[in-house]
């Protein structure tokens, strides 16, 4: 995987070159936002369970998905659906805290979409629960942090898609 | 690998959100990001007078590398010696940037004895020439400045011994 700091290295590195000063000012973006990540990273994983339990009840407890026949009947299907919430959950706030994309790649949406299609598990569903969690956690971490975990929640909605 | 992408891997592999030390850490290295990008900047600005007053010190002190039968012998292989070190000063301000050694290692010191070993060239002399390197760094900085550079040139001396 990546972060911001090493994508910027990396890219230099193939090429030879210093740091010029298009890396300077992406490294000092990163930087600056490092504290306001550090926060968020901190009040998410003090409340990872109450982010997904509340997205669950907002996007998917009360509908069909729930009852016999759907994806989430079964209580071991309840379990699975929360479990991989909070794996999105923990990706993505990796993600957010390394500034770059390439972990939720490499260690989630890597034949996740198969494996879903092949579980029979509606991909529309596990959409509006992601969702559901970007809207939970942007009341709980602020508007600045929040937007910048959307970009990750939504990095897995469109890979999923 | 920055300090921010080992901590995330580490964390990861135990399935578990980062710990408030290894956030806290992550906060420091974000909040000393300023002075890191002042370092990197002064080293790569700079990269030609240090490597030239550097590589003048080494051939005064270890003379024999540029004399008949020394493996820097000649305008080529004299220029050849000179790119080296510009080699490890860029990869030197990799790790001030990332807070890590681990670029310098992955790039310039996995195999790096073989290599030169290979090539005939007396690795001594090139821990040497970092040394030079270091010195003539560390006049053009600030001292807390210079602390923090003189632990990558130090790791590569260490790495080279």
């Amino acid at each position: 995987m990546q972060d911001a700091i090493t994508a910027v290295i990396n890219a230099s590195d193939v090429q030879g070159k210093y740091l010029d000063g298009a890396s300077l000012d992406k490294l000092k973006v990163y930087f600056q936002t490092g504290e306001l990540r550090v926060r968020a990273a901190t009040a998410i994983s003090a409340n990872a369970a109450e982010i997904v339990k509340e997205a669950v009840a907002k996007s998917l407890l009360y509908s069909d998905i729930t009852r016999p026949g759907g994806n989430m009947y079964t209580t071991r299907r309840y379990a699975a659906c929360i479990r991989d919430l909070d794996y999105y959950l923990r990706y993505s706030t990796y993600a957010m805290l390394a500034g770059d994309p390439s972990i939720l790649d490499e260690r989630v949406l890597n034949g996740l979409k198969e494996t879903y299609n092949s579980l029979g598990v509606p991909i529309g569903a596990t959409v509006n629960a992601i969702q559901a969690m970007k809207e939970v956690t942007a009341s709980l971490v602020g508007a600045d942090a929040g937007k910048e975990m959307g970009v990750y929640f939504d990095y897995i909605c469109s890979g999923l898609s | 690998m920055s300090i921010v992408t080992k901590s995330i891997v580490n964390a990861d592999a135990e399935a578990r959100y980062l710990s408030p030390g290894e956030l806290d850490r992550i906060k420091t290295f974000v909040t000393s990001g300023e002075r890191r990008l002042r370092i990197a900047q002064v080293l790569t600005e700079s990269r030609e007078r240090i490597v030239k007053q550097a590589g003048d010190q080494l051939f005064q002190k270890r003379p024999d590398v540029v004399s008949p039968g020394g493996n820097a012998y000649g305008e080529e292989m004299t220029a050849t010696c000179l790119r080296d070190m510009d080699y490890y000063l860029r990869l030197i301000t990799y790790g001030v940037v990332a807070g890590d050694v681990t670029p310098i290692e992955e790039i310039g010191l996995v195999g790096v004895r073989e290599m030169y070993n290979s090539l005939g060239t007396p690795i001594p002399a090139v821990a040497e020439s970092v040394r030079c390197m270091k010195a003539v760094a560390s006049g053009l900085l600030s001292s807390e400045d210079a602390a923090e550079a003189s632990a990558y040139f130090d790791y590569v001396v260490g790495a080279m011994q």
